[in-house]
């Protein structure tokens, strides 16, 4: 019997009192002890939401996940246990392809490190530049997105992804999946007329060379990886190596059908593992993308179609479109501090035709599949790691998103962030309650 | 033209039955309510409205609101926004430049806006004259027009006009500091007293003397900027830090003039009390900052704290994609900082046109105003909230049904012409590869192409 029992009601509001305050909270440290959260409506992550549920954690894994209406439990057995009925509980949100980290000022070219120089560089790595004391991060995660796909952009091949957790002290901490995969943005493939535009001459060139270099690089880097031993080592084409024995991912960036078609038939050429980034127009080719179990990353909901004759809400119902297909999809938001909108990217998916557990598979679930970390993250389910988070209301709605706490493998998240300090400090100056 | 107009849209007399109605009036939300729209304008407001020959909707479970109204807009804007080449171009117009077929109209009636403030952009600290316009899709630029209103101007501070991220070729146009931004204001409003001045000189000389003396040369830049100091023509400035908003009304206070509004004004909430002593309303974004040193202690609680303080303020969009979503952004005011929803509300609909000028016409569910009016499948502040009908002047501009008709006659006539181009290129007939029309979506700083700023 454990006579230390602590009961926690969670406060409805999470900012009190006003600490002065400038740096990020510290990560906070492994938790060894069990918890009990009771009453909670949980959002599995898998499409299934459990009303009235009780999840047991211990040391940053999950135990178990009942339905408190048919399974009863002696509470005395935890540490701690939380009170939390009529809350709403969620796997930790999943941003997907994210400068995060990797950026502070996106004007100012000293806090970049966003683009390498050079068109080809698919061994520069995003998680040694992953800046754990940027000061976006936790507004980020205090908006419940506690994992992120960290990736390189620009050039032709950017560079290579990693996976992180949004509360640690470096890097190194920071890592989930190091290294998981190779960000291509495909040579656009139309000509397009504008005034600011190349001539059509210097498209259909710029077209070719880029198709020609990934050809190339495939090309060269598939004999390179054959060869057991290198007269001269090549660390780009040895950065390639992990797509030819599955163990990485190739992230094409692409939307019109054109360029995703290319993608799709050199990627089965080299039995490359696929993932589309971006795919505004996957809807027109689903089959294609289905029968090469293809995953979608959608780059934003919330962005203007692409033609001026397009269906209005083209952008807001593309995943309903593919998910009536059958296609894999997530969905993302660009940028770095714009993460903290994701659960609205795929809230704004709701009024188009998915419903809303499915919205949050698009963020949860299915990103953790995609990234190769399912085992762990993405639901919650028995075994999983202890990450998730407790909110008021519905997050995907911002009229309700309130979220009040959040756990990283168990270990309660500091949700504060130099915003919610700067607005108490002002709050304080004029006399006005938060 | 697409989602162009078979026939124009006419004014009816319409009922919306039973919904509720946000009327941002002191009557607050009113449930199980009717509203009838006649002749263009909101005739009654109550219970049973019953209207001979009325068109009927019913607003069951829906919400009815005042038209969204965006503060700071680009869309419907020929070229480009930004006149560059003098840091002073009060001379130039948008009303010039109207682009009536810009497909952005449409979409934002779907997102329930009826009235967009089209602004220069903010590479200088005055950009030009600005116009409001309602969202009347299908008729001329010059019938966009919002009729008696009493003209506004851009002003700019900061990154943009003192060209921080405009690279190393630009580092030489004046003004390259705040400092330098200060006087570019007090040379120019100078330089409009002088000219008022000898103008006023000039008709005090008796017609005698006048034939003798030399003329005042007619100069519409500082015509422009003396209606500023008269009280003719209202400020609406793009602005960032205190420092700067707090030097802008330091150079009204010393001209005798009010800055109508600050718009951006990420950090109004460190000056919150200065501004509401001066006068000046607040436009803000909801949650946006980081994207350059100026916005970095930008915080997603501005509005509540100035709203706290007694700032009028509004949510703008300047995207052509929020635009079309801003009643998402004005949720964002109940989520930081918790402003009741009414108030929250009022962020993209009273409050944007009590900083126009306009709250006289509309921006409020009030029998007499204008007839631009929404109805929500939801309360307008949720996510899950689609707009379906929206009214300008009376007049339906997009309701879902029309919508459909309309992507289908665009479906048909895609086809149509596929069709015909096969036949043609069957028969032998020369072929071309496809080419498209890149759509150049306009911000702030937008010179040439360049990427995202604002």
């Amino acid at each position: 019997m454990n006579n230390k029992i602590k009961i926690i009601f969670i406060l409805l509001t999470t900012i009190t009192i006003y600490v002065a305050k400038a740096q990020n909270p510290a990560p906070s440290a492994f938790n060894q002890k069990s918890m009990l959260l009771r009453g909670g409506i949980a959002h599995i992550g898998n499409g299934t939401v459990i009303e009235n549920s009780l999840i047991g954690i211990t040391k940053g894994k999950i135990d178990f996940v009942y339905d408190a209406t048919t399974v009863k439990l002696q509470p005395m057995n935890y540490d701690t246990v939380m009170e939390i009925y009529g809350k709403h509980l969620y796997p930790g949100l999943i941003g997907m392809n994210t400068n995060l980290g990797l950026s502070e000022i996106e004007a100012a070219r000293a806090t970049n490190d966003i683009y390498e120089t050079g068109n080809i560089n698919p061994s520069s790595r995003s998680a040694i530049a992953y800046n754990t004391d940027s000061k976006i991060i936790p507004t980020v995660r205090s908006n419940g997105i506690l994992i992120a796909q960290v990736v390189p952009s620009g050039g032709l091949v950017s560079g290579t992804s990693s996976v992180m957790q949004l509360d640690a002290w470096n890097w190194e901490d920071a890592v989930i999946k190091m290294d998981e995969g190779l960000h291509i943005n495909w040579p656009g493939m139309r000509i397009f007329k504008a005034w600011w535009a190349p001539t059509e001459e210097e498209q259909k060139d710029r077209m070719a060379k880029g198709l020609e270099n990934i050809k190339k690089l495939l090309r060269e880097s598939q004999s390179y990886c054959n060869e057991g031993a290198h007269q001269e080592s090549n660390l780009n084409l040895q950065a390639m190596c992990g797509l030819f024995n599955g163990t990485k991912k190739l992230y094409i960036h692409a939307n019109y059908v054109k360029e995703i078609v290319a993608a799709v038939n050199v990627c089965k050429e080299y039995k490359i593992k696929m993932v589309l980034v971006g795919g505004a127009d996957a809807w027109l080719i689903p089959q294609l993308l289905k029968e090469n179990n293809i995953p979608v990353i959608i780059e934003r909901t919330q962005t203007l179609p692409g033609r001026e004759d397009d269906d209005i809400e083209s952008s807001y119902r593309l995943p309903a479109m593919l998910q009536a297909a059958g296609v894999v999809y997530c969905i993302s938001d660009a940028g770095f501090w714009q993460q903290r909108n994701l659960p609205f990217q795929a809230g704004n998916a709701v009024s188009y035709g998915i419903t809303k557990e499915q919205a949050l598979e698009s963020i949860t679930l299915t990103p953790a599949k995609i990234l190769g970390i399912e085992e762990q993250a993405g639901s919650l389910e028995q075994n999983k790691d202890a990450t998730l988070i407790i909110s008021d209301g519905d997050i995907l709605d911002m009229k309700s998103n309130n979220i009040i706490a959040a756990y990283i493998n168990g270990r309660k998240i500091d949700l504060d962030n130099i915003q919610k300090q700067l607005y108490l400090k002002y709050c304080n100056k004029y006399g006005i309650k938060p | 033209m697409a989602y162009g107009w078979e026939k124009l849209p006419t004014q009816k007399t319409v009922v919306i039955k039973n919904t509720t109605v946000w009327t941002n009036e002191s009557d607050g939300n009113l449930i199980n309510t009717d509203v009838l729209i006649k002749n263009g304008k909101i005739a009654l407001v109550g219970k049973n409205i019953n209207e001979p020959g009325a068109e009927v909707i019913d607003g069951t479970g829906k919400h009815l609101t005042a038209g969204i109204i965006d503060e700071h807009s680009h869309i419907a804007v020929s070229g480009a926004v930004n006149e560059c080449t003098q840091s002073v171009t009060a001379e130039v117009r948008i009303a010039d430049v109207i682009d009536c077929e810009d497909v952005n109209i449409y979409r934002q009636l779907a997102g329930g806006v009826t009235s967009s403030h089209l602004l220069h952009g903010s590479c200088n600290p005055v950009g030009g004259q600005t116009q409001l316009i309602k969202l009347r899709y299908g008729l001329s630029s010059e019938e966009l027009k919002f009729a008696n209103w009493p003209g506004f101007i851009k002003f700019a501070l900061g990154e943009n006009v003192k060209q921080s991220n405009a690279g190393d070729n630009n580092t030489s146009r004046y003004p390259q500091t705040r400092m330098g931004v200060e006087q570019t204001y007090y040379n120019a409003f100078t330089r409009a007293l002088d000219y008022q001045k000898a103008i006023k000189s000039f008709n005090a000389l008796s017609t005698a003397d006048r034939l003798k003396a030399k003329p005042v040369r007619k100069d519409l830049e500082l015509d422009a900027l003396a209606e500023i100091i008269n009280g003719k023509r209202f400020i609406t400035c793009h602005s960032y830090v205190q420092s700067e908003i707090n030097m802008l009304m330091h150079v009204a206070d010393s001209f005798h003039f009010q800055v109508n509004t600050f718009t951006h004004i990420l950090e109004g909430y460190k000056v919150a009390d200065k501004m509401k002593a001066h006068g000046a309303g607040a436009s803000s974004f909801s949650d946006w900052w980081a994207y350059k040193y100026e916005v970095y202690e930008a915080i997603p609680y501005n509005g509540k704290i100035l709203h706290d303080v007694g700032v009028t303020v509004a949510y703008n969009s300047d995207d052509a994609e929020m635009a079309r979503r801003l009643n998402q952004e004005a949720a964002k005011a109940v989520k930081y900082g918790g402003v009741s929803e009414q108030e929250a509300w009022k962020f993209v609909t009273l409050n944007p046109a009590k900083l126009l000028h306009v709250d006289d016409k509309v921006g409020s569910i009030k029998v007499g105003k204008d007839a631009d009016v929404v109805l929500w499948s939801d309360n307008p502040l949720s996510i899950y909230a689609k707009v379906e009908y929206t009214f300008v002047d009376g007049i339906c501009y997009y309701d879902k049904e029309t919508d459909k008709l309309k992507q289908k006659a665009i479906a048909d006539e895609r086809a149509r012409l596929i069709q015909k181009m096969t036949e043609a290129k069957n028969k032998g007939a020369n072929a071309q590869p496809p080419s498209f029309k890149a759509y150049e979506e306009k911000h702030c700083t937008d010179i040439e192409h360049m990427p995202f700023q604002n």
